[in-house]
């Protein structure tokens, strides 16, 4: 079943759009994404350079659609590194309360509290720069929101009467907790996915801005911005195309999981 | 107490017209100092502060001539190894203490204690003892050294009731540092006790740290800042043809480079090396990361023009990819050779030469891989030998043998590299206690040629150093040192 | 209820206890140290050397020693002292605060003002083809990378009105009104992100509230829409309005420390950055702790407010 939402309708298709963009990347790409030519250094945008060409002279139209490929890679595997580590601590903790609950979202609220990009950037630090570390940063910074959000409902489950006649006929935990608690939880954990997702994206495009996301000459959204900022006064295309992208990037997960929230579930509206 | 206020007040409305009268300039740059400690502190951007601050005996002009700064002369000995110096009388510190010969003697020895750490320790081990002679300051070596007059730049000179110089300033130099907030500003005032009457022109330096590039570059342009001290190719660029603000240039001392671990593979064989060097195109690097405003360069800079060997001479500057894929397959290599370039990734230029650097190295044989380093990281990486390869960038001295012999001889205190040439060793160890300019530079010539090609460091390229000034800031002049010693001739057109 | 305060009380503190130990581990653990920097590259110096330098700063201790010493004074209210400037931590942060709280609620105060009605506007025209363009618009602006848009700003002042180009700060004391032509390219920076994201849970909550029973019997009893909107529903929907907005201004610091960077401004967000780059270590552990310690706090005090709100959690 497709939801009718608009949101969802016009989310869903940049989404597609973007993904097919970045997939087809060698297919649609004019230029080699990292081919240097000094002589097109700079140059506006034009018929043979849809979008100008950076500093190098690269063309800004293949940079992008490659970057497409390594922002939505490293937003997508932090996302469901966060998903996976975060949603299970949440729903352990409200499932088995007491002392285990106590423990595990404290130490949440130990990593939910510090500053994100800080935590980020210690992370990255201590594994060093690469795409993967950028993935596995950005996911651990988002665990504790996982498991804070899959908390509540799963806590509400828990006492619900379907899990505790099923408790009662005796049904095992992880029975319960699979075929139960989690279906259940399916609309919260696409909603919260797909918002994340869209922040996930601002995220590594800031990390990669502060030089230590993404490794050139890979093209990442956010690093093209970093590379072309010292250059915006001579030639702002670089850095508007690239903004943009990570603009309408970003935007197309988060209409997806606003229209989501409205279709799924009308008692999720109010939480943000 | 009401009285007390008001006084106060009434005293202040006096002063502060005659204190607006007092010339300000903005200068903006990227980093703040971390320490002010002369002898310890040796980042670039404590350099700016500092150099304004305090001085050595000697200075080095726009020529990269010595010239005398605290010691007012000299006389040295016929066989080289002792010197006497005379100090300048009616100078005080900035704590107003009147220098003396024992201060000098003092900031020797303070740079010599193992307890103070200092860096420049090692650049000063030929001297034997410093002595107070009258008025005077006698020092001796245990053998002649060419390059002591130029290297005593560095030796701040510090009084001897001085407090933690690590937090309170207090040198010789034109300016005192009145008010530091962090990452935001520091207030440099005019010393009023300085030795030289009539410097520094200006009332007061107001360095500004602003890190962002085009945030500095608008601020010039719109006149907030005036002075913008070594900008890189691209702000230059950005700021060309702006008619209110003028571009000082001159060539610099410092380069970039690919250095080498030349104790772990591909590096460790000098084919290898040497193929790095062909698989350069340094002229396109020029291009491509200075914007055309560097020249390449050889293990010395161009604007050491007594001492560089001109790169026309070097064989393996002349880009040859298919050479270089021979001379790796004569190393052994039967595909593309992997290698690793960490990047020191504060510096905007370094990054960009690096990129290009990669998509040469690709072409030639290469597998190349970069990683951007935080520049603590960089840092320690570096000084423990802990990379395959990096690229960076080094300031330079005025004299060969201060580069050379701590970075190419075995065991040199920067030799991170750990190259080792027993012969080269020999021909450093004599050059520096030559006397004979001739023969000396014979010697480096000789030094040169063995290290451009399969030497531990690829040197790449020597920008132009720009400094952007507002139209009405006269009389600053650059040096390629990047010293910014002439702000004490400065001053802003009404 | 009572006994439910304690627990989380002792709980907020294991948690600040946990934030500590934390940051204190992080920033040892990230690859070179103050002496490093402070040295820079390509610097000379002898191993003997090296080691006396770490001593002066009290960094050839054992890692245990030094933790337990710093706690031991921030229990008493001693931060320590910068490696840099020696001026006492507690002083140079209170120095900075003043700009940061000012950015903070500008931006804050700015987005609430507009938030309000925009929230409202868009419940009053909800699923129509204008609610669609609202949310839409709000959409982009919380997609809106803040640092990019300091930079488009900065660019486009100078380019059409150089005189709004203001870069750098003036204490508000000295001179109000360049303090806040300097402020307004960050206010907006800053926030126009959050005016989207609050302007949107504004409509959700008046929503919700329009929803109630007391809003349908309003309205049965022939009360126009518009009296019912700002009669009933907008009080009731600013309940949970106040508590995303206590939320967000823990947020706004992430977004500040950028915002800081690119305009040049002397807050908190840049000095610990500014102490990461120089691993001015006692000045970074009192930052994070303040600035983690205000987020958990607001955290505690909304937890508490849903204790009293909801019985349900009061008995979990």
């Amino acid at each position: 079943m497709i939801p009718r939402h608009p949101l969802v309708l016009v989310g869903g298709a940049l989404v597609v759009v973007q993904c097919a963009l970045a997939l087809f990347a060698p297919l649609i790409a004019p230029y080699d994404p990292i081919g240097q030519n000094i002589i097109n250094r700079m140059e506006a945008p034009s018929l043979s350079f849809l979008l100008g060409a950076d500093q190098f002279g690269r063309d800004n139209f293949s940079r992008i659609l490659y970057g497409y490929r390594a922002s939505l890679a490293v937003s997508l595997v932090s996302v469901a590194i966060a998903l996976l580590v975060g949603g299970s601590l949440g729903v352990i903790s409200a499932f088995y309360r007491g002392w285990t609950d106590r423990v595990v979202m404290r130490c949440m609220d130990v990593l939910f509290a510090f500053p994100l990009i800080l935590l980020a950037i210690a992370i990255i630090s201590l594994l060093g720069p690469r795409q993967w570390t950028t993935a596995i940063a950005i996911g651990i910074v988002y665990t504790p929101i996982f498991a804070r959000l899959l908390r509540g409902p799963a806590l509400v489950l828990a006492e619900s009467e379907f899990v505790v006649s099923a408790r009662a006929i005796g049904a095992g935990d992880l029975r319960i907790l699979l075929r139960h608690i989690l279906p259940n939880l399916a609309s919260v954990i696409l909603v919260q996915a797909s918002l994340s997702l869209s922040t996930a994206i601002l995220v590594e495009a800031s990390l990669s801005f502060l030089g230590i996301g993404t490794q050139p000459p890979t093209p990442s959204l956010g690093l093209m911005l970093a590379e072309s900022r010292s250059y915006a006064l001579i030639s702002p295309w670089t850095s508007i195309f690239a903004g943009v992208a990570i603009l309408t990037s970003s935007l197309g997960f988060n209409l997806l999981g606003d229209g989501l929230r409205d279709t799924l579930d009308p008692r999720l509206k109010g939480t943000e | 107490m009401i009285r007390l206020v008001k006084r106060a007040a009434f005293a202040a409305a006096l002063i502060v017209p005659l204190a607006a009268t007092a010339q300000v300039l903005e200068v903006a740059t990227d980093a703040s100092p971390v320490g002010l400690d002369p002898h310890v502190a040796t980042a670039f951007s404590t350099a700016l502060v500092n150099g304004n601050i305090y001085e050595g005996l000697t200075a080095v002009d726009k020529d990269l001539k010595v010239v005398p700064a605290v010691a007012e002369s000299w006389t040295i000995s016929p066989d080289g190894k002792t010197y006497v110096f005379k100090i300048r009388k009616g100078g005080t510190f900035h704590n107003g203490k009147p220098i003396t010969a024992a201060d000098v003697v003092y900031s020797f020895e303070r740079v010599l204690k193992k307890e103070t750490g200092s860096p420049f320790a090692s650049r000063f081990a030929l001297v034997k003892s410093t002595t107070v002679q009258g008025d005077d300051v006698k020092v001796e070596l245990t053998d002649p050294s060419a390059p002591f007059l130029s290297q005593l730049v560095v030796l701040s000179i510090v009084p001897s009731n001085h407090g933690d110089l690590q937090r309170e300033a207090n040198g010789t130099g034109p300016f005192k540092l009145t008010q530091w907030v962090p990452d935001t500003y520091l207030q440099l005032t005019k010393h009023d006790g300085y030795w030289d009457k009539g410097m520094p022109k200006l009332g007061s330096l107001k360095i500004n740290i602003v890190p962002e590039a085009s945030t500095r570059q608008v601020g010039i342009s719109t006149g907030i800042y005036q002075f913008m001290p070594s900008i890189d190719a691209s702000t230059a660029v950005a700021l060309k043809g702006n008619p209110t603000v003028k571009l000082l240039e001159t060539r610099d001392l410092a380069y970039s480079l690919v250095g080498m671990n030349t104790t772990i593979a591909p590096f460790d064989k000098p084919q290898v090396r040497e193929a790095f060097n062909l698989a350069l195109d340094r002229a396109k690097i020029v291009q491509a990361a200075y914007f055309g405003h560097a020249v390449p360069g050889g293990p010395l800079s161009p604007a050491l023009s007594e001492w560089a060997t001109p790169v026309s001479q070097f064989s393996c500057y002349a880009h040859d990819a298919n050479k270089a894929k021979a001379l790796l397959k004569e190393a052994g290599f039967a595909g593309d050779v992997p290698v690793t370039l960490k990047v020191l990734g504060s510096i905007q230029t370094v990054r960009d030469v690096a990129q290009v650097v990669q998509a040469q190295l690709n072409a030639a044989g290469f597998k190349a891989q970069l990683e951007i380093q935080e520049q603590g990281k960089f840092i320690q990486d570096w000084r423990n030998s802990n990379f395959e390869s990096f690229v960076s960038q080094n300031g330079g001295s005025p004299d060969p043998d201060d580069y050379f012999y701590r970075t190419f001889r075995t065991g040199g205190s920067t030799n991170v590299f750990k190259y080792s040439n027993p012969e080269l060793d020999k021909l450093l160890d004599e050059a520096r206690t030559m006397q004979d300019q001739a023969k000396r530079k014979a010697a480096y010539a000789q030094a040169q040629q063995t290290l451009a090609c399969r030497g531990p460091i690829a040197h790449i390229a020597y920008a132009t150093l720009f400094t952007a000034v507002r139209n009405n800031v006269q009389g600053y002049e650059l040096i390629a040192t990047r010293s910014t010693r002439y702000l004490r001739e400065t001053s802003l057109a009404r | 209820m009572l006994r439910v305060l304690a627990q989380r009380l002792l709980d907020l503190m294991v948690v600040l206890w946990g934030v500590s130990a934390l940051v204190f581990l992080m920033i040892r653990f990230i690859p070179g140290d103050a002496v490093q920097i402070m040295l820079g590259a390509n610097v000379e110096i002898t191993p003997d050397r090296l080691e006396a330098l770490y001593r002066k700063i009290g960094l050839d201790k054992p890692l245990f020693e030094q933790y337990a010493s710093w706690i031991g004074g921030v229990l008493v209210g001693d931060f320590g002292t910068s490696l840099w400037t020696g001026a006492p931590v507690g002083e140079e942060i209170l120095a900075r605060l003043g700009v940061t709280v000012e950015l903070l609620m500008l931006s804050l105060g700015t987005a609430v003002a507009l938030a309000i009605p925009a929230g409202c506007l868009m419940a009053y025209v909800r699923r129509s083809a204008s609610d669609y363009v609202v949310r839409v618009v709000t959409i982009v602006g919380v997609t809106m990378p803040s640092f990019w848009l300091g930079i488009i700003l900065i660019l486009t002042f100078y380019k059409l009105a150089p005189g709004f180009a203001s870069i750098g700060y003036v204490p508000f004391r000295d001179d109000p009104l360049g303090n806040l032509s300097r402020m307004f390219l960050p206010t907006v920076s800053l926030a126009l992100p959050i005016l989207a994201s609050l302007s949107r849970i504004m409509r959700s909550a008046m929503l919700d509230a329009l929803g109630q029973d007391y809003v349908r019997t309003a309205r049965a009893k022939g009360v126009s829409e518009t009296m019912v909107i700002f009669r009933h529903a907008l009080r009731n929907a600013l309940i949970p309005f106040v508590t995303a907005v206590g939320i967000t201004a823990g947020y706004l610091f992430g977004g500040a420390i950028v915002v800081e960077q690119v305009f040049a401004l002397p807050g908190l967000g840049r000095l610990v950055i500014g102490a990461i780059a120089e691993r001015n270590y006692p000045l970074i552990q009192a930052t994070i702790l303040l600035v983690t310690s205000g987020f958990v706090v607001i955290n505690f005090l909304v937890d508490m407010l849903y204790v009293a709100i909801d019985p349900r959690v009061r008995e979990a």
